[in-house]
């Protein structure tokens, strides 16, 4: 098997480090070959490795800046740094989610329905703090692609963002029915649950899908918060204590964790001592 | 399947027209709830908002005018929402006002006179008065001090008069920054003035003018020149009317029902956020430990 084939190959099974390494050599070989940089920021970007995911897609779209796929990845890498990457500035957020957002507006002026590139414009949106065209541009992208489950979840979030979590409820629901356990849509739905009402039942709801959502991923610290949060609006003290703890052995200095803790201990205090 | 308001009569269904409404609630889920059309919510089928809201008493008066206007808002929505339903409910004993009504020929291919769609354009006049409701509500609840008459919801994009959200450099907005369920509410005044320029259109100009309905369609393929709804818009925007060209638009039932149902969708959580609204600003009055609890004034809409 020769380098190509077997850096394919890996990329197709998955193994995405051993795939980027082999990405590397081929780029090292070959630097002017526009295809091995795309696919090396791709195994870059899924290893959420964004630095490296942006030079390389930076570096094909600069070989070859006619094809459309290069301009597009290179969109969609800007963007998703910008809204993931936790160790980006504010200033550096803003300006590759603007670059991004330049990028799909010249991608959508040949090709205006790309739903592709209209999520990842509104994604840019998103970190931009322009939820209403964010919001705008989603609901074009759903109307053209209503199966797909990501532009739903995040058509809601826009309106989540915007203080609409009522109406957000109605797409998280939609994904659900679905995709019972698209995680994504379970931590939002319970979100905008909380937003939405205080009533008992409604929390109760909200508690449901925090749980749900956590036993698909139990390494996500805010859903433990939200969690936490509706423990104790539901008066569950005992409950949301263990969930306290269980945060703090995820991140022992996790100060909501201890503000908690420490709160439900003096309110048990506060209770023994009035008893007495 | 999407019905079209029954411009012909028909014969009544073996369904109640109690029973009909309230399926039809629950398919576009028009109850102000957050049961979400689940069928184990129990109160899947009623209106309900919880207030939860217990005014100071050192606010003795304001509360009655406050719980006037919440009650106001829910029972427009209510009436909206059963002129809606009418408009799809086939009921004969009024059929005679469609088959009765005599009409000269205009020669513009409008659709027969239909109750049912009389009852279709009260809902959609009846959702934006609760629009009005609320920035009046707004104006007063936050003491902002706009005229009675210059108070609005939603404008054209062109238009120098400003929203309640506008209003003095986005007063409201800015005495209230993070307030989501405001922000929600000024988010549905961008979306109607950005987004719903035809409807607002098809609102103004059943209230002020007259629309063309139509059964058929495409409108372009009628030999009659039907205005194009973009041109009708544009020249709403830039005032270019004339006694020879009045603002009117064609209309397709289809489109029209769908336009109903938005704006009628958009009134539900405009009704909602509002009361959620009350709730933000009066709920942390309860802590306020200077100010004795006042009257029971708390409940539920049923």
């Amino acid at each position: 098997m020769n380098g190509v084939q077997e850096a394919k190959s890996l990329l197709e099974s998955g193994q995405l480090e051993e795939a980027a390494e082999a990405y590397e050599r081929l780029c090292t070989a070959q630097p002017e070959t526009w295809e091995f940089w795309l696919n090396l920021a791709y195994c870059y970007s899924a290893l959420e490795n964004h630095g490296k995911a942006i030079t390389s897609a930076r570096r094909a779209f600069e070989l070859a800046p006619d094809e459309s796929v290069t301009r597009s990845n290179l969109a969609a890498i800007l963007i998703d740094a910008a809204m993931l990457d936790p160790t980006l500035s504010e200033e550096q957020r803003r300006d590759f989610a603007l670059e991004g957002v330049r990028l799909c507006d010249q991608l959508l002026t040949n090709d205006q329905d790309n739903t592709r590139v209209l999520y990842n414009k509104a994604n840019g949106l998103s970190v931009l703090g322009e939820h209403q065209e964010a919001k705008k541009i989603l609901q074009a992208v759903v109307k053209l692609a209503p199966q797909w489950d990501d532009a739903l979840v995040n058509l809601g979030n826009s309106l989540k963002s915007l203080g609409r979590s009522i109406e957000a409820l109605d797409w998280y629901k939609r994904v659900l029915e679905r995709t019972p356990e698209h995680w994504n849509a379970l931590v939002n739905m319970g979100e905008a649950l909380v937003m939405s009402s205080t009533i008992r039942h409604v929390v109760e709801d909200a508690n449901r899908y925090f749980r749900r959502a956590l036993e698909t991923r139990p390494d996500y610290l805010p859903t433990w918060k939200w969690l936490v949060h509706t423990e104790l609006l539901l008066g569950n003290e005992a409950r949301a204590e263990k969930a306290l703890k269980h945060i703090l052995t995820m991140a022992p200095s996790d100060e909501f964790a201890q503000y908690w803790l420490h709160q439900i201990h003096q309110a048990r205090v506060g209770k023994r001592s009035a008893a007495e | 399947m999407t019905k079209i308001f029954p411009p012909f009569p028909q014969e009544v269904g073996a369904v109640s027209c109690e029973d009909f409404y309230e399926q039809e609630s629950l398919n576009h889920n028009l109850y102000l709830n957050l049961c979400l059309g689940d069928t184990s919510c129990p109160g899947r089928n009623k209106d309900w908002a919880d207030l939860g809201i217990v005014f100071p008493i050192t606010e003795y008066r304001r509360p009655y005018v406050v719980w006037s206007r919440l009650i106001e808002l829910v029972g427009d929505y209510k009436t909206a929402r059963t002129m809606y339903i009418l408009s799809q409910y086939p009921m004969s004993s009024l059929d005679f006002l469609a088959v009765d009504l005599t009409k000269p020929s205009l020669m513009d291919y409008r659709m027969n006179y239909s109750p049912y769609l009389e009852f279709a354009k009260l809902s959609l006049i009846k959702s934006f008065s609760v629009f009005d409701k609320i920035a009046t509500f707004l104006n007063e609840y936050e003491m902002l001090g706009i005229p009675d008459r210059r108070v609005r919801y939603w404008r054209h994009p062109n238009q120098q008069a400003q929203t309640v959200f506008e209003h003095n450099s986005s007063q409201l907005m800015r005495n209230n920054p993070d307030n989501m369920p405001l922000k929600a509410l000024e988010s549905i005044s961008i979306e109607l003035r950005d987004e719903h320029q035809l409807l607002i259109g098809v609102r103004n100009s059943l209230v002020h003018h007259y629309v063309v309905f139509h059964v058929f369609g495409p409108l372009d393929s009628h030999s009659y020149p039907l205005s194009d709804p973009e041109e009708r818009i544009m020249k709403d925007l830039s005032g270019e009317h004339s006694p020879d060209n009045p603002i009117h638009y064609h209309v397709l039932l289809d489109d029209f029902h769908l336009m109903v149902l938005h704006a009628l969708k958009l009134a539900r959580v405009a009704v909602l956020y509002t009361i959620r609204f009350v709730q933000s600003k009066e709920n942390p009055k309860l802590h306020d430990l200077t100010v004795a609890p006042g009257p029971a004034v708390s409940g539920i809409f049923r």
